[in-house]
């Protein structure tokens, strides 16, 4: 096995950026954000399948820094807040806690709980925009949510309406 | 040693599911006592309970946390720096599963049970659907077993894999983490190849067949992995600084753990060689893995050990595996499922799988083909209370690398 430190960069693992595509709605969340995006995770009731495609974004393959993407370790540093799984009774609460701890401006992703068909994300409020956001709607303002994702989309997928959440591209 | 691993009620009588070396069975209540407060409590709160004293303080850490990504509170009882007691709130990730199967058919019921845990789904899907085949004593084809054994075994490596990369990045090992990181990712892609899902799920028991060449790239890209991990575990093993955080750190009393429920890699790193596939006819030379220093290190050794039997065994049973015998035998197996459809009997079925983290048993009473109740022992449960025995005495920086080393999940815990 060659010197450790070169290890990596020999077997050329990254993709490129192309096969990244989203078919789901997304909006951007802000040009301040084209260069820099933090983003936070939590699990407000998956069945850790989602936890595990989202560790895998911070594999060589997908190589998230390339493009300024970096997970934080607290909500007060991040700039998108992503959930995973539909919420459960007991953690309603605490997601209703995490939202209040970002800071402003911030972007919330939801990821596998909300039901099909999905609602576009928008920056007005409405009513019916309020209703369509299903189990979150008491938990989240539709005005922060900037993307949807249903049922288990892999780390390509999040990968891909991360992109586009960051440049304004939804495919 | 028998060890009490679950509970079940049927209609008004009480079974109990005990684990006996490679064996699980069906016993009646009051021959063993050991994990029944736990299996009693684990709706609940686990552990060892508070403490109190001068300058004792509750740390609650949890649910939403950087350092654990999933949601679940663990209560520290400490003075600052040694950990006094642990309690594990499982309630959390309580989300009725069992109850939730009551009337449903055993297909309905199939697709919920593959929710219940998303990394052990494999594991708990063949668990309950050998349940319900032991129920109909129905003959499963061996084409179906060989995949199902395929399945298990390419989510043991996925899961292994996550867990010796938690402990790397833990240890601010990040080369390894990021190399170990591409190869839990491949691991990944390669349980999509197979069944079409990453996380394989449902699709251990429901696809209909394997793509046409994907079983020679799977043992391929299979066999990649083994020889990739070889060199990168080797050149992990000389990093004093790795070594030292997982030597000594959350060790196992082996004999309560295993009275206390413990299954799996970790109750085999105290040197206790019980592993459920050593009763697999189907997988040639099998060889029990055990340390006996029943630390995180021990555990994390094992893990890796038997990441590279996992890629022989998936080799192996791909190898013997041909698209079309599977498809046959698949429609061999719900025909004979299909001949239960109008049967209302009452039947009562056991299935048990060796998961990544230790023995997944479901207990299943059918009326006919639909589900009266189903009970389930998830290892997480008795992995917690493991890890919540062995981190007392130790200090904060530990907690990473003891937690992980059992990998346990809530979400697997909780139902």
């Amino acid at each position: 096995m060659v010197f450790w430190p070169f290890y990596g960069a020999i077997r050329r693992l990254t993709e490129k950026e192309a096969v990244y595509t989203t078919p789901f709605p997304v909006r951007a969340l802000g040009r301040q954000f084209r260069r820099s995006m933090h983003v936070f995770v939590i699990d407000s009731g998956c069945d850790n399948i989602l936890n595990f495609n989202v560790a895998a974004l911070s594999a060589p393959q997908y190589n998230t820094h390339r493009f300024g993407i970096f997970f934080a370790d607290t909500p007060r540093h991040a700039d998108l807040l992503i959930v995973l799984g539909p919420p459960l009774t007991s953690l309603r609460a605490a997601v209703s806690a995490t939202v209040a701890q970002m800071p402003e401006p911030f972007g919330i992703l939801l990821i596998g709980g909300i039901p099909e068909p999905l609602p576009a994300p928008h920056s007005v409020q409405t009513p019916a925009r309020v209703q369509q956001l299903g189990p979150f709607q008491e938990l989240v303002d539709p005005v922060q949510v900037v993307g949807f994702l249903p049922g288990v989309p892999g780390p390509s997928d999040i990968l891909a309406a991360l992109l586009a959440i960051q440049r304004g591209a939804s495919a | 040693m028998s060890v009490l691993i679950g509970l079940h009620k049927d209609i008004d009588r009480e079974m109990e599911i005990v684990q006996d070396g490679a064996s699980v069975s069906i016993q009646k209540p009051g021959g063993i006592s050991g994990a029944r407060s736990i299996i009693e409590k684990r709706d609940g709160v686990i552990g060892n309970g508070p403490t109190a004293g001068e300058g004792v303080f509750d740390f609650r850490y949890g649910p939403f946390t950087g350092g654990y990504p999933e949601a679940g509170i663990v209560h520290y009882y400490t003075y600052g720096e040694r950990i006094l007691s642990v309690e594990i709130d499982l309630s959390n990730k309580h989300r009725g599963i069992e109850a939730s199967l009551a009337g449903k058919s055993v297909s309905e019921a199939g697709a919920l049970v593959a929710g219940l845990c998303g990394n052990f789904a494999a594991a708990h899907t063949v668990a309950y659907a050998r349940a319900v085949e032991s129920a109909l004593n129905v003959e499963v084809p061996e084409a179906v077993q060989r995949f199902r054994i395929a399945a298990i075994e390419i989510e043991r490596i996925y899961n292994h894999l996550y867990v010796i990369m938690r402990l790397a990045n833990a240890a601010a090992q990040k080369v390894l983490a990021a190399h170990l990181g591409a190869l839990f990712e491949d691991a990944m892609r390669i349980s999509a190849a197979l069944t079409g899902t990453r996380g394989i799920g449902a699709a251990a028991i429901t696809a209909d067949e394997i793509p046409s060449s994907a079983g020679t790239q799977v043992a391929n890209r299979v066999g990649t992995i083994r020889r990739t991990f070889a060199k990168l575990h080797d050149r992990s093993l000389a990093s004093r600084n790795y070594l030292d955080r997982l030597h000594g750190t959350s060790i196992v009393r082996a004999q309560g753990a295993q009275e206390r429920g413990l299954t799996g890699p970790s109750l085999r790193a105290c040197g206790i060689g019980a592993d459920l596939r050593s009763g697999e006819s189907l997988i040639s030379g099998f060889k029990v893995r055990t340390k006996t220093e029943a630390d995180a290190f021990a555990r994390m050794e094992t893990r890796a050990e038997e990441i590279f039997d996992a890629c022989g065994i998936v080799i192996d049973q791909i190898g013997q595996l041909s698209s079309g015998n599977l498809a046959t035998a698949k429609r061999s197996l719900a025909n004979q499922l299909a001949q239960y459809a109008n049967d209302g009997s009452h039947r009562v079925g056991l299935g048990a799988v060796e998961s990544p983290s230790g023995t997944v048993a479901w207990l299943v009473s059918l009326d006919g083909v639909r589900i009266g109740s189903a009970s389930v022992s998830s290892p997480s449960v008795f992995g917690f209370q493991a890890y919540a025995d062995a981190v007392v005495g130790n200090i904060f920086t530990d907690v990473p690398f003891a937690i992980e080393s059992f990998g346990v999940s809530f979400a697997d815990a909780g139902r």
